[in-house]
């Protein structure tokens, strides 16, 4: 244990100030005031309202201020015991000389989280050079690591891939360590979670999601996709469709750090989920996707090829249009010709580029893209249309499947936030029994099972969800308000307030409070306080 | 020697504190629902921002912006009982400038540049130096902040410039910040405070009989005018003119030349859409005159609305009279005059009459002493595509076209105001088998709507039905999906059937021939 570089994310730790010790961890949180101690391998969080076992194998670092106490496992260190001696860093010392030592190490370290800490503020931002790429970030530096080498990988095989010329400059990239800093300094909308500027000075901004590093990765590799696209020819940029479209397949990308390799081509499960429930709404017809749709799918049906591609902006060309670009990239015969056909969109002396963005790029209309796609692809007449239109449908409903545990967690999600609990708690119990380790998977299970009354479920869950992340404070808020009302009020009010001491400025158990205070005044009965109620 | 123009002295004697705004800087109006800002000015000089390939302009800006401690230390919803019903106020109140500043700023993307504490005479301050770098609207920014932390509040002066002008204007800022200072607190103008009516509910409203729903009314549109003109900065005038109650910072012939246009729009309405909430009284609004578009931009971001449901906001407009300007203040006083007569019918209005609507009297002007109503050269050019591409649509189906395919990209609002146009004041008007369609259909409207709403009304009382399997949530689904699309095809369908019920295919021939003959001739 002992790391040589700490971590920049602080968490809003900042409770009840039992003691003086750190707690850094992989997953870029660093935790002080706390009290630990060692627990075997393991670490042990002292709370007032109870201790927080934490495994070792989420600790990158630890600083703990008192020095644990040493048992002795032979008779040469029983012997030094005696005489007053104590080990520290592998060697034995006078106690006063560990003391020192130990001091002078806390300082120091105490003094790198504090550097560190303040790099979390823009203007003390970190920056940084690679091959093809101008980082500035607040994330932590072991965090960062591994996307400057996910993007310089990406990169590299996209280069091969699509035959880039190395551009002059590089890229500027912008890498926030949470969500809030990242929509306040970039600017982006609310719901924009990263923006690609495709006008000078070209500029990336995407934020670090520690609940979501999976997501975190498929949005760098979409918007890093729209610069690498207009590499392709410089001075071309490419429409709404296959633009999004070409960056939501790259976006399913997956990097190795180890290899630092990269597979292209996987399946975007949350697109998928997305198009399963465009199907069972019927929601695509009758206009639907905008005015500015040709040729628009009847109600009830699937999306339209042409509809797809010769609409100059649409959301369908983030979930159809995906799916479109998997289907001819995963088939033999059609990739070599989609592949012409996005590079003859920049290139083909055919194809009219009369459309002019900023920094006078060029660019094509729907219905340009449209005849180069029937080009490129050999689609001759309405029949051939019609048939490669019924080949990409048949992938869409029967080849590809969400099988694993993130896509059924993905599907899950989406079924939840478009009113279907029954659909979606199916969906978060198969996505834990393929093997879903994410906490938030299991919370929003639970959640579901409590709507449906089935409190004791709800109970098994979210332990379940403490195993993978024992220091999410909304997690022992929500078991303990379970545990209580279904009758085990001590162990529940406990567990609420333990809440209450981990995160004080959680914003979900601030709501919670809040709905409790509201019905409290306007029923004006209850007048005992929810634990941590101020 | 000219004497030196004195800044202005901004006293705010409720919260007990003064401050000078550089000289030469204007005092603009707040909005009468603004919660947190106290003052604001702004700078008369332009600054420009010029890069390699684009530019901007911005007037620098002064805001205030307090804090009481006993919003900023509140957590949780405000709950007070008022007889018998319950008052739940949800909005967040901010803890302190940064999270007000995050929250509000859209000026781009921006950052703490430097922060530290200070004092200002006896007055702690925080003073903060903000970078607006990303995504900026005109270019790059500095906003210079200092936050004056009294006993009970804190009180944030904000100053925005652009980040190139910011050297040329620093010692104006430093020398406003650094002359806040407290002084004896007074109570507050009751004439600043909000009509106690202002709070009476539509519904309540509706209980009335239609006089007793003029008399409460009049007194509703007296005490807001009362209350916006209690607030009018240096410079701003109040009066009534015509059917309007005026706040006025332009000179008094243009103000007369837009009350003039509103009086007319009003009278022709009153005198041609009589049948439309027949009897009832259509209150005087307070009609907000700025004195060109940056001063209109700075009131509530530019929003075409005011702040009370009463308020009327337009400027004078450097390029002249019949600009967009007035295109917006011609519809503001129809969708006035409509809501007051019947504000469920208004807000029923399927998307193809409401665009129609809007559509005709945007572009309406007073032409010797009448109301003209031309078309726009751009609804001509998108007709006649229309019509040389064959796709334009009959009267039957403009009037049964769903919202979501009325769009700009096919012409479909250029039809559905030619349309309007044709019944209201075109060649429909005048046609005796024509003239008493709109009216009809009006009436056929507001039947469909009252007969839906009766239909949902008992449903509403039974509990829903709560799916027990994934087959039944799927259909729930689907219904609830699709359910909106379904009442808003059968809200067009119904109207068009009970208005047109005894049609037949002849009487639809010469509707479509007289209304495309006008467009051809247009």
């Amino acid at each position: 244990m002992g790391c040589s570089f700490l971590l920049a994310w602080v968490a809003a730790f900042a409770g009840a100030s039992l003691g003086d010790d750190c707690l850094i961890l992989k997953d870029g949180r660093i935790l002080t005031q706390l009290a630990v101690e060692k627990d075997g391998a393991d670490y042990r969080v002292r709370f007032q309202n109870g201790d927080i076992k934490v495994p070792a194998a989420m600790v990158l670092d630890a600083v703990l201020v008192a020095a644990a106490p040493v048992e002795p496992k032979n008779d040469e260190e029983r012997k030094a015991l005696e005489k007053g001696l104590v080990k520290f860093d592998g060697r034995w010392m006078p106690s006063k000389e560990r003391d020192s030592l130990l001091q002078r190490k806390v300082a120091e370290k105490k003094k790198q989280i504090e550097q560190l800490k303040s790099h979390q503020l823009w203007r003390n931002r970190l920056r940084s050079t690679s091959a093809h790429f101008d980082f500035e970030y607040t994330v932590p530096p072991h965090v960062f690591q591994r996307y400057r080498d996910l993007l310089e990988g990406y990169f590299t095989e996209f280069s091969k891939q699509w035959k880039l010329n190395v551009p002059k400059e590089k890229l500027k990239v912008c890498f926030y360590h949470d969500e809030e800093t990242y929509y306040e300094t970039s600017g982006a909308q609310r719901g924009a979670i990263a923006y690609y500027r495709f006008v000078r000075p070209l500029e990336l901004n995407v934020y670090y999601d520690r609940l979501d590093a999976r997501g975190t990765e498929t949005t760098l590799f979409h918007e890093a996709n729209h610069y690498l696209s207009a590499l392709i020819n410089p001075g071309f940029l490419y429409p709404h469709f296959p633009g999004e479209s070409l960056a939501e397949y790259y976006g399913a990308s997956s990097f190795d750090a180890a290899t630092k390799k990269l597979e292209f081509g996987l399946l975007q499960e949350g697109r998928l989920a997305e198009i399963q429930s465009d199907i069972a709404s019927g929601r695509l017809g009758d206009g639907d996707s905008g005015p500015t749709t040709a040729g628009a799918s009847k109600p009830g049906e699937l999306m339209g090829l042409e509809a797809l591609v010769s609409t100059d902006r649409m959301y369908e060309h983030y979930t159809w249009g995906w799916s479109l670009c998997h289907f001819l990239m995963s088939d033999k015969r059609y990739k070599p010709k989609f592949q012409a056909f996005i590079v003859g969109l920049a290139f083909d002396r055919e194809v009219k580029r009369d459309v002019t963005l900023g920094d006078n790029n060029r660019s094509v209309s729907g219905g340009e893209v449209w005849l180069q796609f029937k080009r490129s692809l050999g689609l001759k007449d309405a029949k051939a249309v019609a048939a490669l239109e019924k080949e990409w449908h048949a992938h869409v409903q029967k080849s590809i499947q969400t099988t694993s545990a993130r896509g059924l967690q993905l599907a899950a999600e989406s079924a939840d936030h478009s009113g279907r609990p029954i659909r979606a708690r199916r969906l978060y119990k198969e996505a834990i029994e393929a093997g879903c380790r994410d906490a938030n998977a299991y919370h929003a299970y639970a959640r579901l099972l409590v709507r449906d009354d089935r409190l004791g479920e709800a109970i098994t869950i979210w332990k379940q969800a403490l195993e993978f992340d024992p220091l999410q404070a909304r997690l022992y808020w929500h078991l303990g308000r379970t545990m209580a009302k279904k009758g085990d009020g001590t162990e529940g009010k406990r567990l609420m307030a333990l809440a209450r001491e981990m995160d004080p400025e959680d914003p979900e158990i601030d709501f919670e409070l809040d709905l409790d205070a509201l019905i409290k005044k306007s029923t004006s009965s209850d007048t005992e306080k929810t634990p941590g109620e101020k | 020697m000219a004497p030196a123009v004195r800044a202005f002295a901004h006293e705010d004697k409720r919260l007990g504190f003064k401050i000078d705004a550089p000289s030469g800087w204007n005092e603009l109006p707040l909005a009468p629902d603004e919660k947190w800002i106290v003052g604001r000015f702004k700078c008369s000089k332009l600054d420009i921002y010029v890069d390699r390939e684009w530019g901007g302009e911005h007037y620098a800006e002064m805001t205030i912006i307090a804090f009481p401690a006993e919003e900023t230390s509140r957590k949780g919803p405000k709950v007070t009982k008022d007889g018998d019903s319950i008052k739940i106020d949800l909005s967040s109140p901010y803890k302190n400038y940064k999270e007000y500043f995050n929250k509000t700023y859209t000026g781009g993307g921006h950052f703490v540049d430097a922060e530290k504490e200070a004092k200002v005479g006896p007055v702690a301050a925080t003073q903060l130096s903000i970078k607006v770098e990303k995504l900026t609207s005109n270019g790059p920014r500095r906003v210079t902040t200092w936050v004056y932390h009294l006993p009970d509040l804190d009180i944030a002066v904000q100053f925005e410039t652009l980040e190139n002008a910011f050297e040329k204007r620093e010692n104006e800022i430093l020398s406003a910040l650094k002359s806040f200072k407290t002084i004896a607190k007074a109570a507050a103008n009751p004439a600043e405070k909000a009509p106690a009516d202002a709070a009476v509910s539509y519904e309540d409203l509706k209980k009335l009989t239609p006089e007793e729903r003029k008399v409460r009314r009049q007194a509703m549109a007296d005490a807001t005018a009362k209350q916006l003109s209690a607030k009018l900065p240096n410079g701003w005038s109040a009066q009534p003119m015509g059917r309007f109650f005026v706040l006025s910072h332009v000179d008094q012939s243009y103000a007369q030349k837009v009350v003039e246009q509103g009086d007319a729009i009003l009278a022709w309405l009153d005198k041609n859409l009589e049948y439309f909430g027949k009897g009832e009284f259509v209150r005087r609004p307070v009609l907000r005159i700025f004195k060109d578009q940056e001063e209109f931009r700075s009131y509530r971001g530019g929003l075409w609305w005011g702040g009370s449901n009463l308020e009327i906001v337009t400027y004078k407009d450097n390029d002249g009279w019949l600009t967009w300007s007035t295109d917006q203040f011609n519809t503001s006083v129809l969708n006035h005059w409509l809501r007051e007569r019947d504000y469920d019918l208004a807000l029923a209005f399927p998307s193809w009459l409401r665009t129609g609507l809007d559509g005709v009297f945007e572009k309406v002007k007073l032409k010797g002493g009448q109301l003209d109503f031309p078309s726009d050269p751009w609804e001509r050019v998108g007709l006649a595509e229309n019509v040389r591409a064959g796709k334009a649509l009959k009267p039957r189906e403009i009037m049964t076209t769903p919202g979501a395919q009325i769009g700009w990209a096919n012409n479909r609002q250029h039809e559905a105001t030619a349309l309007v146009r044709y019944f209201i004041a075109g060649a429909g008007s005048r046609d005796t088998k024509m003239k008493t369609i709109f009216k009809n259909y009006l009436s056929a409207l507001k039947a469909t709507v009252l007969e839906i709403s009766k239909e949902s009304a008992g449903k509403e009382d039974a509990a829903p039905k709560k799916p027990k399997t994934e087959e039944e949530e799927e259909a729930a689904f689907k219904a609830r999906a699709s359910g909106w699309k379904e009442k808003e095809k059968r809200v067009l369908d119904s109207t068009v059937k009970r208005a047109f019920g005894s049609w037949k295919d002849a009487d639809w021939d010469y509707l479509d021939n007289a209304y495309f003959s006008t467009i051809k001739n247009n």
